[in-house]
């Protein structure tokens, strides 16, 4: 049967209307074979419009629709639509857009008529090939995926929990709590941070609808939104998490000692340990690159040590899989080595210290008890503070140091109140309601500020430390005990393994990409997948905790228990008899749509997963695979539109 | 590297048929897929042999290639990998072909072993059917002086001839070795174990052999220099690259011997995907004054450089099945050189190594940005 295709070109008001000769357009292909009818419409995407088509498409007993207006992003939904209540299958309108491309980018009304005349040949010499396409529906799965046990995380977590929703939380150390949990007060309300955070640490770890992994990495994320799943694999704590009461009798009796991490080195800890005193939840873990028993020697002193036989060395490393409908990730960061900037003596000179060393020193749970000591075990007479380390190098401000370093000389100003207190700077970034105040309280309090401009350098002084600033030989110096350094912050070091795991973009500086820096800051491109908190950028507590619940919200109104998710309907089809099994299809696509069926050694795309971008269909050597409503006859057909 | 002397008193393919014979002997290869000579004479092809007293016959280093060797292979485990150990006797370029189907999950390299032999490359299979007898005689000559007449032009400009760059297990040094012998040499762990178990001792120097595979590349990759300067003015263009291929007649032979052409059915014999209406065509020689027929023999061999220029080995077997004498080979390794060197990636090398065009690299290609 002849097809009777409808053409319909919308002068939208003046838009179209005043730039292209539409009527023009209408008189001239009003003959060609196949055309039933062609008008032009005032505004096709008003109430009037859409009856007007309905009508038509009724009226006409049309079997296809060409519709000229505006790009399809705008209103093509809205005229699918249309179609589909008159009954014709919506995927069989071809729309073409001849206002973005024409009217409002061609001055000269002859040429731009001309454009849209061949944008519509090419539109109508497309329809008669579109093919009939239904809608899928799937169901979805409303549990979350939370990726990171930092303030972000934890809020997300609890947001969601909070309504019901089923959350897995991922997190890489044995403890929850993220760096918060190691800082003694936070800015700007300098409370007591492990106070503030225990609560929700508590409530995490006791909501019922919330399983934490601690000691756990994402391996493996399949699927899209709505249906996702993941591999997580629980490393192998070797203490088991319902015998243990956290009595810490294991510690002792270990042999081994290295240095604390958690402590940021200033400390050491034991080859079974927590990470610091109130860590959460208060299970040990037995650190395996250094456990005297996994390098072959017969030693089971924590084993002996334990009364509650919690210990277990035939413990192993579990990979657990999990279905949810959204990832929120919330990796948190960390700040730059400054060894990398040898300018500032960090890791040669003694008593250079990073922020985070001093929040250790300054903590009450720390390896000092709270005590801000030097090397020597002295208490410093004097403390140099330098701004901006790496600011230069990593060329973005990381917002956060110039807040918590004031804080720090408040903190000092407070604990040794003799010492000499200055701060080296660049800029001063104090941009929020409360951070002013605090500046001008340390300077008031007698801290020193001097502009240094980036030009710090730090060497040893007859046992002291000189800090020389200005950038001519005649710079002057500063004598102190102490320098501590504010490092440019930097995702922490799992993000490229887990950007590349869920092929998710970063940005130049290799935080998380947002999907619209202000409109979409918490999101990712990829749909379903969230970045929250410092993986997306430095951020400060409040900032990550309201980015959290940005993205936690958008899970709880997109993604609702027992409602459906329209799939994709435009996606890749494998012919396979022409497929040859060689998995280029299969390496390129970035949806991980495409398994490899082994008995037949061909390629099946999964509907679910597939999103219709069409990379395989250009990558497959052997023209194999096709994609819904853009086959090669199609697009040829409209090619040679154009050229009608 | 050490190896062991083999007498070649009855010629290479003698020497080599012994050493087989040996290791299907000791129990370690089940089977060897080798090339041997047919009955009548005049051409060889691939045998899978189980029964030794068959490899008494066999014909290692062929002066033809009239099957490409990966194809063979490719025949064999079309339908996922051998149960017993195959050990396949190829020229190095078939090796490398092998290896970059294997990546392209064509072949299966599970229980296949690999040996090689120096070669001084091959001659046209054409004039060998023609005078099989006078053709020996010259080959021989090749061999013994790894340089004469009538070899193809693609072999002319090999210079992975021999077993550098190629994961081969077991390799037969020809090059510069005294006349009437050879040198075996166990390249891969797997190799020298196989050695080992056959009785073959291996412990000689072979650096003078070394020294003179050196020598014999560096003339290749002068050779290659060469040509592929010239063929950069002619290829230059669509015209120019339209006289190249102008006495194509549209067989599609070249893509048949290809052993990188791996599509079930290739794109452009599924004919109604590139052949046009009469009335597009006639809108076609209207708007040029008049077209070729038939239409997509450009296509083709666009088509094929685009999709395989990244895998060609340089085997020459295209070249050597096209009946109308169009330099196909030359114009693949020229643009197989270029893009091969944008990636740094060189075909057949390792089966690790990941084929450029499937990876994603996010840093990487900059210079072709916004150009």
């Amino acid at each position: 049967m002849a097809e009777r295709i409808g053409v319909y070109v919308c002068k939208c008001g003046p838009n179209i209307g005043d730039k292209v000769d539409v009527d023009a357009i209408v008189d001239d292909v009003k003959g060609i074979e196949g055309v039933a009818t062609a008008k032009s419409h005032n505004l096709l995407c008003s109430a009037d419009g859409l009856e007007f088509l309905k009508s038509e498409i009724e009226g006409e007993k049309l079997t296809r629709v060409v519709v000229a207006a505006c790009t399809p992003k705008m209103y093509e939904q809205k005229l699918m639509r249309a179609c589909e209540e008159a009954g014709l299958n919506p995927f069989l309108m071809q729309m073409t857009n001849i206002r973005e491309q024409c009217a409002w980018v061609t001055p000269d009304k002859a040429l731009a008529t001309r454009k849209a005349r061949s944008l519509v040949m090419a539109a109508i010499n497309r329809a008669p090939l579109l093919e009939p396409i239904e809608r899928k529906e799937i169901e979805v799965q409303a549990d979350v995926l939370v990726v990171g046990g930092g303030v972000a995380g934890l809020e997300a977590c609890l947001s969601l929990a909070q309504k019901g929703r089923k959350v897995y939380l991922v997190e890489k150390s044995p403890c929850i709590g993220g760096l918060a949990a190691r800082f003694e007060e936070v800015y700007p309300t300098m409370e007591c941070a492990p106070c503030m955070i225990a609560p929700e640490l508590q409530e995490v770890l006791q909501k019922e609808n919330i399983e934490v992994f601690t000691h756990s990495e994402v391996e493996e994320t399949l699927g899209s939104f709505g249906n996702f799943s993941v591999k997580i694999r629980r490393k192998a704590r070797y203490v088991s998490e319902e015998a243990c009461i956290g009595c810490g009798a294991c510690f002792e009796p270990c042999p081994v000692e290295v240095s604390n991490e958690y402590d940021e080195g200033l400390s050491k800890r034991k080859a079974i340990y927590v990470p610091f005193a109130g860590a959460l939840p208060n299970v040990p873990v037995i650190d395996k690159d250094n456990c005297k028993r996994f390098k072959g020697e017969e030693c089971r002193a924590c084993e002996q040590a334990c009364p509650f036989g919690a210990i277990s060395f035939d413990d192993k490393d579990e990979v657990i899989e999990r279905k949810v409908g959204a990832i929120i990730l919330a990796t948190g960061a960390t700040l730059l080595d400054p060894k990398a900037l040898p300018q500032y003596g960090y890791g040669k000179l003694d008593n250079v210290v990073t922020a985070l060393q001093l929040e250790r020193l300054n903590a009450s749970n720390g390896p000092t008890g709270g005590k801000v000591l030097l090397k020597n075990g002295k208490e410093p007479k004097s403390i140099a503070f330098v701004f901006c380390v790496g600011r230069k190098e990593k060329e973005y401000c990381s917002g956060i140091c110039c807040m918590y370093s004031i804080k720090l000389a408040h903190i000092m100003r407070e604990k040794l109140p003799d010492a000499k207190l200055y701060c080296f700077y660049s800029d001063i970034c104090v941009p929020k309601k409360e951070h002013q105040q605090w500046y001008d309280r340390v300077v008031d309090q007698g801290v020193e500020f001097i502009r240094s401009n980036g030009t710090v350098a730090v060497t040893a002084d007859k046992g002291k430390l000189a800090v020389k600033h200005g950038t001519d030989s005649s710079g002057k110096t500063v004598s102190v005990d102490m320098v501590v350094l504010a490092p440019a912050v930097e995702p922490s070091s799992d993000i490229e393994k887990l950007a590349g795991i869920l092929d998710t973009s970063r940005d130049d500086h290799g935080f998380f990409c947002e999907e619209h820096a202000l409109m979409k800051p918490f999101a990712t491109a990829l749909e379903g997948v969230f970045a929250v908190g410092s993986c997306q950028g430095p951020k400060d507590i409040g900032d990550a905790v309201a980015q959290a619940g940005a993205a936690a919200g958008r899970v709880l109104s997109r993604l609702v228990p027992g409602e459906k998710l329209a799939l994709e309907p435009m996606v890749a089809v494998v012919d396979e008899d022409l497929c040859s099994g060689c998995k280029t299809c299969i390496l390129l696509c970035p949806y991980s749509a495409i398994t490899r069926d082994k008995e037949k050694g061909t390629s099946v795309v999964d509907e679910a997963l597939c999103r219709g971008c069409g990379t395989c269909v250009a990558a497959c050597p052997s023209g194999a695979i096709t994609a819904k409503q853009f086959t090669r006859e199609q697009i040829l057909a409209e090619i040679k539109g154009v050229a009608k | 590297m050490t190896g062991a002397t083999i007498q070649a008193k009855n010629g290479v393919n003698g020497a080599v048929s012994a050493v087989l014979k040996s290791l299907k002997d000791s129990g370690c290869v089940d089977a060897v897929l080798v090339p041997t000579r047919v009955k009548s004479g005049e051409t060889f092809v691939y045998l899978l042999i189980r029964n030794p007293k068959m490899l008494d016959s066999c014909a290692p280093l062929p002066p033809v290639m009239p099957v490409q060797g990966a194809r063979a292979l490719q025949s064999l485990t079309r339908h996922g990998k051998v149960e017993q150990t195959v050990l396949c006797v190829m020229r190095p370029c078939e090796v490398r072909a092998s290896i970059e189907l294997a990546k392209r999950r064509q072949v299966d390299l599970e229980n296949v072993l690999f040996m090689s032999l120096d070669c001084p490359g091959a001659l046209r299979t054409r004039d060998y059917v023609n005078d099989p007898e006078a053709l020996d005689k010259r080959y021989q000559g090749i061999l013994n002086n790894w340089e004469g007449d009538g070899l193809r032009p693609t072999c002319e400009t090999c210079v992975h001839f021999s077993c550098e760059d190629v994961p081969v297990d077991l390799h037969v040094g020809l090059v510069g070795t005294k006349e009437e012998e050879a040198v075996i040499i166990g390249v891969s762990k797997r190799g020298e174990e196989l050695l080992d178990k056959a009785g073959i001792e291996c412990s000689e120097d072979v650096s003078a052999w070394q020294v003179e595979v050196e020598k014999a590349r560096d003339k290749k990759a002068g050779n290659r220099s060469k040509v592929v300067s010239e063929l950069k003015d002619k290829a230059a263009g669509m015209d120019n690259l339209g006289l190249l291929f102008a006495d194509c007649i549209n067989c599609h032979n070249c893509m048949r011997v290809c052993p990188i052409c791996y599509c079930r059915q290739c794109f452009f014999d599924s004919s109604d995907q590139v052949r046009l209406r009469a009335e597009d065509y006639f809108a076609k020689a209207q708007a040029r004054g008049g077209i070729r027929f038939p239409g997509d023999m450009m296509q083709f061999h666009l088509g094929r450089i685009y999709h395989m220029g990244l895998s060609c080995v340089g085997c020459g077997a295209c070249e050597d099945g096209c009946p109308m004498d169009v330099p196909v080979s030359q114009v693949f390794a020229f643009a197989g050189d270029e893009v091969q060197k944008t990636f740094d990636y060189v075909p057949g090398r390792s089966t690790d190594e990941p084929i450029p065009t499937l990876t994603y690299e996010e840093d990487e290609l900059h210079e072709y940005e916004d150009a």
